[in-house]
């Protein structure tokens, strides 16, 4: 069935020649028509001229902008992920490194410590004098870190110092003590050959370090001089004490009581 | 969606969008105002949105933004008041702007949807999507939209 077209529904036809959706044979009858009726020119192109064009209206650059959201760069997956491992990583150093950190001490403290009395040494080392091993627990002075661990030096003759298990299993009965006396202590064992102390600056009265030392019954072997680092006992030692690497001749006497 | 496929939709619909607010509010502090609300709004609801509608969403998101501004501006502003245009368009070009001033006289409907086709060139069944309308109901308007405009430009008896 042919659609008709008159001046009463010119508009339809109006409306669907510019959309598009008349068939060839449909656009053709409207050519037609507008052709025998001259005067339906100008609402062709007043319908024409009423299309809204659409125009150079840009949006401001600024505008733009201000909608966009800032690029966090670890918002991509595969950057997060490699960002979260490097934290991973930097913190595992950094802990390590504080570890390492608490085997340290500062030159002060150090020397704090290796000036410490005697008579406080030896005060401790009376409540276990019926002990064949002699313990010290001495808090070492962190700089920043308020839990300190209990360092035990233990000084030992260097023809016995092969036999270390054999020292661990006589200090393992005093560390309750020790773990008791300070909960939130690490307890620590430095073994150092006695050779490598260096008592002059260990004690400052050498001579009532000497009187304590021979009252020291059951102590024939092992002494605990005070805390000491492993670094320090190790690396540093050599080079501070000015070849007094073996006191123990230097007084005559041996302090290692290895007789 | 992350920020970067976020603001690469920005760019490539924030113009569209913006054309489209403006030749229906015709200020431009209003229209940035609409923008950024919808696109806060689809920053908002990013994960709830499906890839292939992204475009006819943020129409009709922007849309309704422009509905409710028109509601509130209602409030303060008389409705009555008819637009007068007193220019004698005499180039294309002023033509193009009486055009654009006509278009303030549709209702809301008809002027999107106008806008959304010749603009946007969606078709009947998008623009129903974008308008909650459907098929027959957005070609009446067009349709109806068309015939006003024509109309109105008849009265201003241009020269063509």
């Amino acid at each position: 069935m042919t659609r008709e077209i008159s001046t009463y529904n010119f508009d339809e036809w109006l409306f669907d020649y510019f959309e598009g959706t008349l068939n060839a044979a449909e656009k053709e009858r409207f050519n037609d028509f507008v052709a025998q009726n001259p005067e339906l020119q100008k609402e062709l192109l007043l319908w024409e001229k009423s299309q809204v064009a659409s125009d150079n209206i840009e949006v401001p650059k600024e505008i733009e902008e201000e909608l966009k959201r800032p690029v966090v760069f670890w918002t991509t997956p595969k950057i997060l992920a490699a960002v979260v491992l490097a934290l991973l990583i930097f913190a595992a150093l950094y802990f390590f490194n504080a570890g390492e950190e608490d085997n340290k001490i500062l030159p002060e403290e150090k020397k704090e410590v290796l000036s410490a009395p005697v008579e406080q040494v030896f005060q401790e080392e009376k409540k276990v004098e019926e002990s064949p091993v002699i313990i010290k627990k001495e808090k070492v002075i962190h700089h920043e870190k308020t839990i300190a661990p209990a360092v035990l030096i233990v000084g030992v003759p260097d023809s016995l110092l092969l036999e270390k298990k054999l020292l661990v299993l006589r200090l393992s009965d005093h560390l309750p003590q020790l773990a008791s006396a300070d909960s939130t202590a690490q307890i620590r064992t430095l073994y150092i050959p006695s050779s490598r102390i260096n008592w002059n600056e260990l004690m400052q009265d050498p001579e009532l370090l000497q009187e304590k030392l021979e009252k020291m019954e059951n102590s024939l072997f092992f002494q605990i001089v005070g805390a000491l680092l492993e670094s320090a006992a190790n690396n540093n030692y050599n080079s501070s004490s000015g070849g007094t690497t073996n006191n123990a001749n230097s007084h005559g006497k041996p302090m290692g009581r290895g007789r | 969606m992350d920020t970067i496929h976020y603001n690469a939709l920005v760019k490539e619909y924030s113009g569209g969008l913006y054309k489209f607010l403006y030749k229906s509010v015709r200020d431009k502090d209003v229209v940035k105002d609409l923008l950024q609300d919808t696109f806060i709004k689809l920053w908002e609801h990013r994960d709830n949105i499906e890839p292939t509608k992204i475009k006819s969403w943020l129409f009709t998101t922007a849309y309704r933004f422009m509905l409710k501004h028109f509601e509130k501006e209602k409030r303060f502003v008389s409705s009555d008041e008819p637009v007068i245009i007193a220019v004698r368009p005499c180039n294309e070009f002023e033509l193009k702007e009486v055009v654009d001033l006509l278009l303030q006289k549709l209702p809301e409907v008809q002027r999107s949807i106008i806008l959304l086709r010749d603009m946007e060139g969606y078709d009947y069944l998008e623009i129903g999507e974008i308008l909650s309308l459907n098929e027959s109901q957005v070609k009446v308007y067009l349709f109806r939209a068309r015939q006003k405009l024509r109309d109105e430009l008849k009265l201003m008896n241009i020269s063509l």
